[in-house]
């Protein structure tokens, strides 16, 4: 019969990615044809992509790890988790988008194509096994995100929250390429298995080359994932962007960069682990400190959101530093980091379900903490959504976010991490009082908040906060799916 | 069973919370008084003789962490969820006229906090515990939080961040023995009886003890991790200042018994002065607060200070009688502080004033009040024949024949307690009646006479039959102090036979 041609075996294999691509320029040149964009074809059509893509990682799970695109391309179990990490996180941000834009007064086609791009790009990042391919996944998805932010074009936070983010975050890409040149020139190779050989035959010619590439790449993804000292621009892009795609950057956006971020240490660097940990060690433990320290000054949900999501960096990098700490297949580190993940993005699905309701009437977004007093007697199941989500965020029983934390921390110790595991213990402590904050205006202040109606949001916000507390009372399928994608990124 | 007595509240919680407000006050005290008559068949099921877990269910939970759903009962255990289920009908009765608002909402709660109490009593793995532990606080938090005075939202969050604060610290101790135990045997596991059978290097357990000392200290709350309990109980509804003194402190003083302390006894040797010191401190310096209080809630707040210092130093005794007077305190003071609370209550909802100063002469208005409250003051003060005297009298003993300086110390805190309470009573109860506002008080009704008799009658019977309590607190107890002594022997912990009096072995029943 002969075997197909392997160029069509990759597009077989990456058929998630195509997908997306495919209907994101389908729905871009629909953008230009149709105007007004009618809402419930071009919402129904990215919600039905995303699902479909979801259903297609899912029935590739459980194979054994490939490669496609002459290795550019590893679809394995590692990759898969991710890939629905991110898909998940994309269809509720989608869930809550449709009415959301409509009241800030947006009815832009291109909003759901640029979804679709953000999302391949993401994927492209979570299946990538090539540090060129990781910068072209990232720039896919980067772009599609600039734009995303300032897709209002008519308020001048949300332009300056999009450039603000552009330069930066172009700048940071730079920076990240660079890193990609010297870790190439060092080790004479981009891809992620070649640098891995290469640092354990005793490293490639030039040590002092290959540090600084190591280093450049940690700035790039440090960037990209918010953590400290590169973590300032979140706060004020995540104020500004429409709450929507605040939605998406928090948990998609902050996924796939860390499994890419992941793959990197895992899959190439983490041999190099002199150089690597104590540098992981030092900005996840700052990480973990500064964002949750932060936030309880802020009085704003967004930032208060923004500086949480830099905590959460934090705790995922103590995962990663545990992972270079040694022992990965022992400690199960990698597993801790994919379960965290998932924890991660539902709670701030969640979350981000009720702040895209808290619109004014002039269609502009009024996120203050204020705003929620009353909310428990005038809105009771939203606010007891939002309740479950925090508690969550905070990391306390019976839900995911606390099976997820003691996942974390128990890795961390597991790896000798002891004194990281303190250092996130005190970031957490600080962190339950403004999760608690919230709660207090929500239930023990008087007021009469005004939310928006939207089904739509408040069947993501019912149904993350009922995953939240089943996975946290019965993690074991979670948690054996997240062990499957460590044996796999390992073997 | 076990199973029904921990879930029952919870499922019942949440059937209150969806009642009509109106039919919330029978639905809320009918759910409790439910489940008390579940949890009573454990009483005469509980066999007094045997020293192991009783009731034990055990069933694989998290397979791949060896995290097991593994609840059992001892003696200690039994007592202390009776409490609870015990207190829990009074308080919601005690309820009908002090919350003014959303009942439902209020005997949900209080129901919810019942189960996870009764949970963090007779969990037997560690992550169960934790997670009970922590469920424990989120009632807590909105019953003050919702419920409470003026100054409710910051008690709350103090509360809520002393105790999460401490619990992460545990956590991460915790984590740290569950790893010790993959080292050692190479399986993963969360089950108390399994981690007891490790051995860990002195350096090890003194940094793992350290932090779950301080995360059951501040619960408990010792000298000078105590700074929340008086704004939690002054700013608390009544209810809530019951449960949290009555119940929720002697989680703590358990979290110390049933796992610091076994986990980690060579750490209990090194650091067993520093938390007699502590719990000395807290007993001279809680009743000397209490003394000068204006405010007779703040009063009985501090004065629970001092008397959670005297459980402390019986623990630490680490011999028969100061452990097992250490327990039986724990129950006196759940029935003797919860009583005073509900007097404070009932006199705070006729009159909106916690000052001692405003009262005066009460014993000529109210005499059924005055006599309830005289005799349990003076089950709070230890007077022989009342169930506090039992208490004190053993800690002390226990304690003289370990640390004698501390414990002349300590018991000079037996006399400050009963200058203030005495003096406290003096005040509001004799004395002229000059303020107009008293002359029309309304004396006990039926309903609070109902609440409060029961406790009345366990004053007197915990202080002039103890036997029952102490058979089954006893079997527990030898246990621990086997424990103990098992790894301290030659060290000034060791005490021998002569530690235990015949009256308190086993063998003279």
């Amino acid at each position: 019969m002969g075997s197909a041609p392997p160029v069509l075996d990759s597009v077989i294999l990456a058929a998630p990615l195509m997908l997306l691509a495919l209907m994101g320029v389908v729905l871009m040149v629909a953008a230009a044809v149709f105007r007004p964009m009618p809402r419930l074809p071009f919402w129904g059509a990215s919600c039905l992509t995303v699902a479909t893509t979801l259903v297609l990682v899912a029935l590739g799970s459980g194979k054994p790890a490939t490669e496609a695109f002459s290795g550019m391309l590893r679809i394995d179990a590692y990759g898969n988790f991710f890939a629905a990490v991110v898909l998940v996180s994309g269809l509720f941000s989608l869930l809550i988008s449709d009415s959301y834009m409509e009241r800030i007064g947006v009815r832009v086609g291109e909003f759901y194509s640029l979804v679709l791009f953000a999302l391949c790009g993401m994927l492209g990042m979570v299946y990538s096994n090539d540090l060129m391919m990781t910068f072209i996944s990232l720039e896919v998805m980067s772009i599609a995100v600039y734009v995303l932010c300032a897709i209002k074009r008519s308020d001048d936070r949300a332009v300056e929250s999009g450039f603000k983010y552009f330069i930066l975050g172009a700048f940071s890409s730079a920076i990240l390429l660079y890193g990609v040149a010297f870790v190439y020139g060092a080790t004479g190779s981009t891809a992620l298995p070649a640098i891995a050989h290469t640092l354990r035959e005793g490293g490639g010619e030039a040590a002092g080359i290959l540090a600084l590439g190591g280093a450049l790449l940690l700035v790039g993804f440090g960037f990209k994932v918010a953590s400290v000292p590169f973590h300032m621009w979140a706060p004020d892009v995540y104020q500004g962007a429409p709450t929507a795609v605040t939605a998406l950057m928090a948990s998609g956006v902050k996924a796939a960069s860390i499994a890419a971020f992941g793959r990197v240490v895992i899959g190439a660097m983490g041999d190099d682990a002199s150089n690597w940990n104590g540098a992981l060690w030092w900005m996840a433990a700052a990480t973990m400190l500064v964002g949750n320290l932060a936030a309880l000054a802020q009085n704003d949900l967004k930032r208060i959101f923004a500086y949480s999501g830099i905590a959460h960096a934090g705790y995922l990098m103590m995962a990663l530093s545990s992972v270079a700490a040694g022992g990965a297949a022992e400690n199960g580190a990698i597993g801790s980091l994919a379960f965290y993940m998932l924890a991660y993005v539902l709670m701030n699905a969640g979350a981000f379900a009720v702040l895209a309701l808290m619109t004014t009437s002039e269609g502009d977004d009024a996120t203050d903490i204020d705003r929620l007093a009353g909310l428990g007697r005038s809105h009771p199941f939203l606010a007891a959504g939002l309740s479950v989500c925090l508690i969550s965020l905070a990391g306390l029983p019976p839900t995911m976010g606390f099976i997820g934390k003691f996942y974390l921390f128990s890795a961390a110790i597991g790896a000798g991490e002891v004194g990281l595991a303190f250092v996130g213990a005190i970031g957490a402590a600080a962190g339950v009082y403004y999760y608690l904050r919230p709660m207090v205006y929500m239930y023990m202040r008087e007021g009469s908040p005004d939310m928006a109606v939207d089904g739509r949001a408040r069947l993501a916000l019912g149904l993350t906060s009922a995953l939240l507390l089943i996975f946290g009372l019965m993690p074991s399928a979670i948690l054996q799916w997240a062990n499957a994608s460590m044996a796999s990124v390992l073997g | 069973m076990l199973s029904l007595v921990t879930l029952l509240p919870i499922v019942l919680a949440a059937a209150v919370a969806l009642l009509p407000e109106r039919v919330a006050r029978a639905g809320g005290l009918a759910a409790s008084l439910v489940v008390l008559a579940v949890s009573l068949p454990l009483w005469f099921g509980f066999d007094p003789s045997d020293a192991s877990y009783q009731f034990v269910e055990h069933v694989p939970w998290i397979e791949q962490w060896g995290v097991s759903y593994h609840l059992g009962m001892d003696g200690v255990s039994l007592l202390l969820v009776l409490l609870t289920t015990g207190l829990t009908p009074i308080i919601l009765l005690a309820g009908f006229s002090g919350v003014e608002k959303n009942f439902r909402g209020y005997a949900a709660l209080m129901l919810a906090l019942e189960g996870a109490m009764i949970g963090t009593f007779l969990a037997l793995d560690v992550f169960l515990f934790y997670i009970f532990w922590e469920l424990v606080l989120l009632p807590m938090y909105f019953l003050i939080g919702v419920w409470g005075g003026e100054r409710r939202i910051y008690a709350a969050v103090k509360l809520f961040i002393y105790t999460a604060g401490g619990s992460l610290l545990m956590l991460v101790a915790l984590l740290a023995l569950y790893t010790a135990h993959h080292e050692q045997v190479g399986t993963w596991s969360t089950d108390l009886p399994d981690l007891l059978k490790l051995s860990l290097a002195p350096s090890s357990q003194k940094w793992m003890f350290v932090c779950l000392a301080i995360a059951f200290a501040i619960k408990v709350p010792m000298f000078p991790l105590h700074t929340w309990l008086p704004d939690a109980h002054v700013e608390a509804p009544t209810g809530g200042s019951v449960v949290l003194a009555g119940v929720m402190l002697k989680m703590g003083t358990y979290g110390f018994y049933r796992f610091a302390m076994p986990l980690f006894p060579d750490a209990v040797v090194a650091y067993g002065p520093v938390l007699i010191g502590l719990a000395v401190i807290g007993v001279v310096y809680g009743a000397l607060v209490a003394l000068v209080q204006d405010d007779i809630k703040k009063l009985v707040a501090y004065s629970s200070v001092s008397h959670l210092g005297f459980v402390m130093l019986g623990l630490f005794a680490l011999n028969g009688p100061g452990v097992t007077g250490s327990i039986f305190q724990m129950l006196n003071h759940g029935v003797s502080t919860a009583a005073l609370f509900l007097l404070v209550g009932v006199l705070y909802e006729r009159r909106h004033t916690r000052k001692i100063a405003d009262y005066g002469g009460l014993t000529k208005v109210i005499p059924r009040f005055a006599l309830v409250f005289m005799i349990i003051t003076f089950s709070s003060i230890g007077l022989p024949g009342l169930n506090g005297f039992v208490g004190e009298f053993m800690i002390l003993l226990g304690g003289f024949q370990y640390a004698p300086i501390p414990t002349i110390v300590a018991s000079s805190g037996v006399i400050f307690g009963a200058a203030y309470m005495l003096w406290a009573f003096q005040r509001m109860m004799f004395g002229p009646l000059q303020n107009e506002a008293n002359k029309g008080l309304k004396d006990l009704s039926a309903r609070e006479l109902v609440y409060l008799l029961p406790l009345v009658f366990f004053a007197f019977w915990m202080g002039v039959y103890p036997k029952p309590f102490l058979d089954r607190i006893n079997p527990s107890v030898n246990v621990f102090v086997a424990r103990m002594e098992e790894h301290f022997e030659g060290s000034p912990y060791s005490c021998g036979d002569g530690c235990t009096p015949s009256w308190l072995s086993k063998e003279a029943h």
